[in-house]
């Protein structure tokens, strides 16, 4: 053995995982990346179903609480929608199209870890059914991490099983998502096809890259507050109930709009969108390196929810903790000059995925709008948490589903061999742009002083939402076509592989030297023709 | 569409490759690792933001020891065993096996006496979970190294033994390398509590 001496090239053979077709083996023990993003995916749809249906139940009047339901300490409903929502269902749905497209667009054969992706995926399922049960057994008595109120523990008692077991599962998922993001993070940078510079990858990777560093980054943070927050329940230790440094650990290390998480997944659908509108205008876009980079800043700027609720950064515009927030928008903002600087000359072509793009914008209408409002008004509900739970609801949930919902529909083809149409695009689309502004209008006018019995649209928005998100499981669980490889004639390297691509991906390793490989190669082709 | 090369090529580059691909393992644990040193610096922070915001209470209690002694002496075993574990990946790359051998079997002592060490400090606390906002951080931030240590102590017999029965060599040297990063994090982990509640209190 010297140090000279060089492995054999690898084969498709060596690189796939082992084969495992059917059965509940095929299920359990498979560590392929497309079967896995497949399981992800399912669990992200039934998580995002099961919190709307809480968020519809605590709107309506029977349920009683539905005036500060998003605050409220205690209230079981709210707890259980925004848990289901921003640490189960939006996390999953991210993971599981990363862990289906990242591969196929870096010519990967496989993830860099499949056995460790297969106990992420089991650890995730695992936590979310004991943090569902924990709603289940008993009336838990823990705030909603949407709550900037810490939970008031007494000193030397003990909380109900329930908040133990719900912590005990959300734990096990942040466990999960941390690995699963490590192993993305791995995949990127060690399983690109030959030729594939890192500053040549798609988007959409990119997007994943940064996303997963992040999470590998934040997850832990909220780990360690998810412990001391078991010791405080548990052990009665008065963490949280002993002064301004206590209310600061809930603050940046629990609370929903005070870490990364968050805000990330926003970062992570710009990648989305930068690869399909490249698609629809069937041509690189124009400075597409700056909307790479735009793809990978996004989720990074998140990173600036940790200074957020400091007293000394407040921000200009009341519903955003601190002025610092606004910096997410930035790159955004960049990427969405990219693509209006690629539209000129391009001969478009309408595709489903860039349905719910549309509808994305118009919500960033609405959210300007809300904004102007919120920071011209004199009207103090604006300033309340009602009034930001309708940004919450508006951003962190419409805005961010919507992506995950245009990447699906895009690389449908890949997912199960059907082209989505574009009526389904327009149905997933208008489905989730009404549910999402319905589901958050009772926020913004209770917020504003508006009567309670508005609470009611809220319900109906919810339901609406669910239907939206609903639309996707043909995608994820329907049966398999026999698409065209590459339906929307793509830029990208997913699209030369086959609809749905075989169990290793790519006949051959592609050798790679272009940001957008199979554009190049068509227009050499047509230039030599 | 499958083929050998898409596109354009341009010079001097490279992507991944098979030889990036030898990395994966090595990379995984530091990746993952960087989120266990996360954890710590969360609770560093926690811990650090009780100190800051508790008012008109003693920070530590008043009256709580600190077995220093065996903190330090703690300390100093992992320093030693990232020492050994570094060792044994030498003699790995070289092909030394009764050093590598030798090297092992230093780095598991030294490391089995770290978590053997750290679980008879954690005994040894005069405080319970319950008494205080200061003893429960200060249980969180000694258990959490003493969870990743087990992981890391895992690790290095594992490959260690695959060591004994002639399975380790330059050819799977990522394996060496993991487990080496596995200790090293493990120790960062200590050094980070080690600092926080006994030498800064």
């Amino acid at each position: 053995m010297t140090l000279t001496e060089t492995r054999p090239p690898e084969t498709p053979d060596d690189l796939a995982p082992p084969p495992v077709e059917r059965g509940i083996a095929a299920v359990v023990a498979t560590g392929e990346h497309k079967r896995l993003g497949l399981l992800f995916a399912l669990g992200g749809l039934v998580a995002l179903v099961a919190a709307c249906a809480a968020a519809a139940l605590f709107h309506l009047p029977a349920f009683g609480d539905s005036a500060d339901a998003f605050t409220r300490p205690g209230s079981r409903l709210a707890s259980a929608s925004t848990i289901f929502a921003f640490v189960i269902g939006i996390p999953a749905l991210w993971i599981g199209l990363a862990t289906y497209v990242t591969p196929l667009q870096i010519g990967g054969h496989r993830l860099a870890m499949p056995r460790l992706h297969s106990f992420a995926l089991w650890l995730f399922l695992g936590g979310s059914i004991l943090a569902g049960l924990s709603y289940v057994i008993d009336d838990t008595r823990l705030n909603s991490l949407a709550s900037s109120v810490p939970p008031a523990a007494a000193a030397g008692e003990r909380a109900a099983d329930a908040v133990l077991l719900l912590i005990a599962g959300l734990v096990i998922v942040a466990v999960g998502t941390l690995l699963a993001a490590a192993n993305l993070l791995v995949t990127v940078l060690n399983r690109r096809a030959d030729g594939l510079r890192l500053v040549h990858m798609p988007a959409f990777s990119w997007s994943t890259a940064a996303t997963s560093l992040v999470l590998v980054l934040s997850t832990p943070v909220f780990l360690a507050g998810l412990v001391l927050l078991y010791l405080d329940q548990r052990y009665g230790s008065a963490i949280f109930a002993s002064g301004i440094g206590a209310r600061r650990i809930w603050e940046h290390e629990l609370w929903l709009l005070g870490r990364p998480e968050a805000f990330v997944f926003f970062g992570a659908t710009i990648g989305i969108y930068c690869d399909i509108v490249a698609t629809v205008l069937r041509r690189p876009l124009a400075f597409h390196a700056v909307s790479r980079a735009a793809a990978a800043a996004t989720p990074l700027f998140s990173l600036v929810a940790w200074v957020g609720a400091t007293s000394l950064l407040d921000s200009p515009f009341p519903p955003f903790g601190t002025g610092l927030a606004v910096l997410v928008a930035i790159p955004a903002a960049l990427a969405v000059l990219t693509f209006l600087a690629s539209v000129r000359g391009a001969k478009a072509r309408l595709i489903g995925g860039a349905v719910p793009f549309l509808a994305h914008f118009l919500i960033d209408g609405l959210l300007i709008a809300v904004l102007v409002v919120a920071a011209v008004s004199e009207i103090e509900g604006a300033e309340t948490g009602l009034y930001r739970n309708g940004n919450v609801t508006l951003f962190m949930l419409g805005q961010t589903v919507l992506g995950l919902a245009a990447g699906y529909l895009y690389w449908g083809p890949k997912l199960r061999g059907r082209v989505p149409s574009l009526g389904m695009g327009a149905a997933t689309g208008g489905l989730l742009l009404v549910g999402a502004v319905l589901f958050a209008a009772p926020s913004y006018l209770m917020g504003l002083e508006a009567d309670n019995g508005i609470a009611i649209l809220g319900a109906v928005g919810a339901a609406i939402f669910a239907l939206g998100v609903l639309t996707l499981l043909p995608l994820v669980v329907g049966p398999a076509g026999d698409a065209p490889s590459d339906p929307y004639e793509g830029l990208t390297l997913e699209w030369s592989a086959a609809s749905p691509p075989v169990r290793h991906n790519f006949d051959e390793v592609p050798d790679v030297r272009s940001p957008y490989p199979l554009y190049d190669t068509r227009s050499t082709t047509e230039a030599s023709a | 569409m499958a083929s050998s090369m898409l596109a354009l090529p341009a010079a001097g580059t490279t992507g991944a490759g098979v030889e990036g691909r030898r990395g994966i393992l090595p990379l995984g644990v530091t990746i993952v690792g960087a989120g266990g040193l996360m954890v710590m610096g969360g609770l560093v922070a926690a811990y650090l933001a009780l100190k800051n915001g508790v008012r008109g209470v003693d920070w530590p209690p008043e009256d709580t020891s600190f077995d220093n002694y065996t903190a330090t002496t703690l300390s100093l075993t992992v320093l030693m065993a990232m020492i050994t574990i570094e060792w044994a990946a030498y003699a790995i790359r070289k092909d030394f096996r009764g050093q590598a051998l030798f090297a092992f079997g230093l780095t598991a002592a030294l490391a089995i006496a770290h978590l053997n060490g750290l679980g008879y400090l954690i005994n040894g606390f005069e405080f319970g979970v319950a008494d205080s906002a200061y003893a429960a951080v200060v249980h969180a931030l000694t258990l959490v190294p003493f969870l990743i240590g087990a992981i890391a102590v895992g690790a290095v017999v594992l490959v260690g033994l695959r060591a004994v029965g002639h399975q380790l060599s330059l050819a799977n040297y990522a394996l060496m390398r993991a487990a080496a990063n596995a200790w090293h994090i493990a120790a960062i982990a200590w050094v980070i509590a080690y600092y926080t509640v006994y030498i800064t209190k």
